[in-house]
């Protein structure tokens, strides 16, 4: 979905990329500031959002450092929320656009705690790229994000029939990128391994 | 932007210190970046061992550049990151470069990982970033401190 029909369904620019930064990576606080500056927006704009959210249950404020911090609600009914913010998230855009660079690089997702929604601010990004590409070529197209995201990036790098190989046989890092939560980057995850891992 | 020596030893807890210029140890490190090159090269050892002794020519290379600059890495955490950082500010390395040598210092810092597997095409490719990296901190000390490696050689 493009992002002008999503900020027209959230209400407003603003809304729509503060809800966005907030509901892109459920783990991670901000400060006013903070999460005007992660939205591009207005910082007027965001107090007041804050406030309505907070009392609608929408948002989390917690006190942390002495300092209010601003945390998407865990109510797991907003799950598809976050998965919908989740796929055009700063994040997200600044992944795929480095990756976008490498040659072979056919299948990425973003695993670990920033998938799983528990990542801090400074969290390391852990991603799993499958196709022909070096992890060594990886990681270094990858450190211009890391600098953007201000947050070190991480990519593992296999073949898509090696991955394959280890899904079939078991083994833990595999099962669990495949079966736990991922954030799509590039590729179709469930299409090149998912449905056709037992051949 | 890549940090100059002065900026990085300005952080705090950084693991350089200032030390007047050694053109012995600076020279000794450039013939020791050159055998570890060298042992890089040899398709007779493991990958990992290969990709090992290629980031170490990087930063003995590296250490070098520090020593002729009048820096000194210290032990602590961190200080290959800050010697590379600096010596590849020194020589004018580009962002671009700096990212690839810098993703072998990541793998360096990974290499323990389950499942890490390294390949004779990945050692290919450390020895392919490295050479270069190596013929620049070269010509760099020929052009800044040939005063310098005359000295160190001499010895």
């Amino acid at each position: 979905m493009n992002e002008s029909a999503l900020e027209e369904l959230f209400g407003g620019v603003a809304r729509f990329r503060a809800l966005r930064s907030l509901f892109a990576e459920p783990g991670r606080g901000f400060g006013q500031r903070e999460l005007a500056a992660e939205a591009d927006i207005d910082p007027g704009n965001v107090a007041r959002l804050l406030k309505r959210w907070t009392a609608t249950g929408l948002v989390q404020r917690r006190q942390q450092d002495g300092l209010p911090r601003y945390y998407a609600s865990a109510d797991p009914g907003l799950a598809a929320l976050a998965t919908l913010m989740q796929q055009d998230s700063l994040l997200v855009r600044t992944l795929r656009e480095a990756l976008s660079s490498v040659v072979g690089a056919k299948v990425a997702v973003v695993f670990g705690s920033v998938a799983r929604g528990q990542a801090g601010a400074g969290s390391d990004v852990d991603v799993l790229v499958l196709g022909s590409a070096s992890e060594l070529k990886l990681n270094a197209a990858l450190k211009p994000a890391g600098r953007k995201l201000e947050r070190p990036v991480h990519a593992t790098a296999f073949t898509i029939d090696d991955f394959k190989s280890q899904l079939r046989s078991g083994e833990g890092f595999a099962q669990g990128v495949a079966y736990g939560p991922r954030m799509p980057l590039i590729g179709d995850f469930d299409a090149e391994i998912l449905q056709t891992a037992g051949r | 932007m890549l940090r100059s020596f002065k900026q990085l030893a300005a952080e705090p807890d950084a693991p350089l210190r200032a030390q007047p210029a050694n053109a012995r140890d600076a020279v000794a490190w450039l013939r020791q970046a050159q055998v570890k090159l060298e042992d890089a090269r040899q398709t007779v050892v493991s990958p990992g061992t290969r990709m090992d002794a290629a980031w170490d020519a990087v930063l003995l290379s590296s250490l070098a550049v520090a020593c002729a600059e009048g820096w000194r890495a210290t032990s602590d955490r961190g200080h290959h990151a800050v010697a590379f950082e600096g010596a590849a500010r020194a020589v004018s390395l580009s962002q671009a470069r700096f990212d690839a040598l810098d993703a072998l210092r990541d793998w360096r810092n990974r290499k323990y990982r389950a499942g890490l597997v390294s390949t004779v095409d990945e050692a290919a490719e450390a020895v392919t970033l490295v050479e270069p990296y190596l013929a620049e901190v070269a010509a760099w000390f020929a052009a800044a401190h040939s005063a310098l490696l005359k000295q160190g050689m001499a010895r």
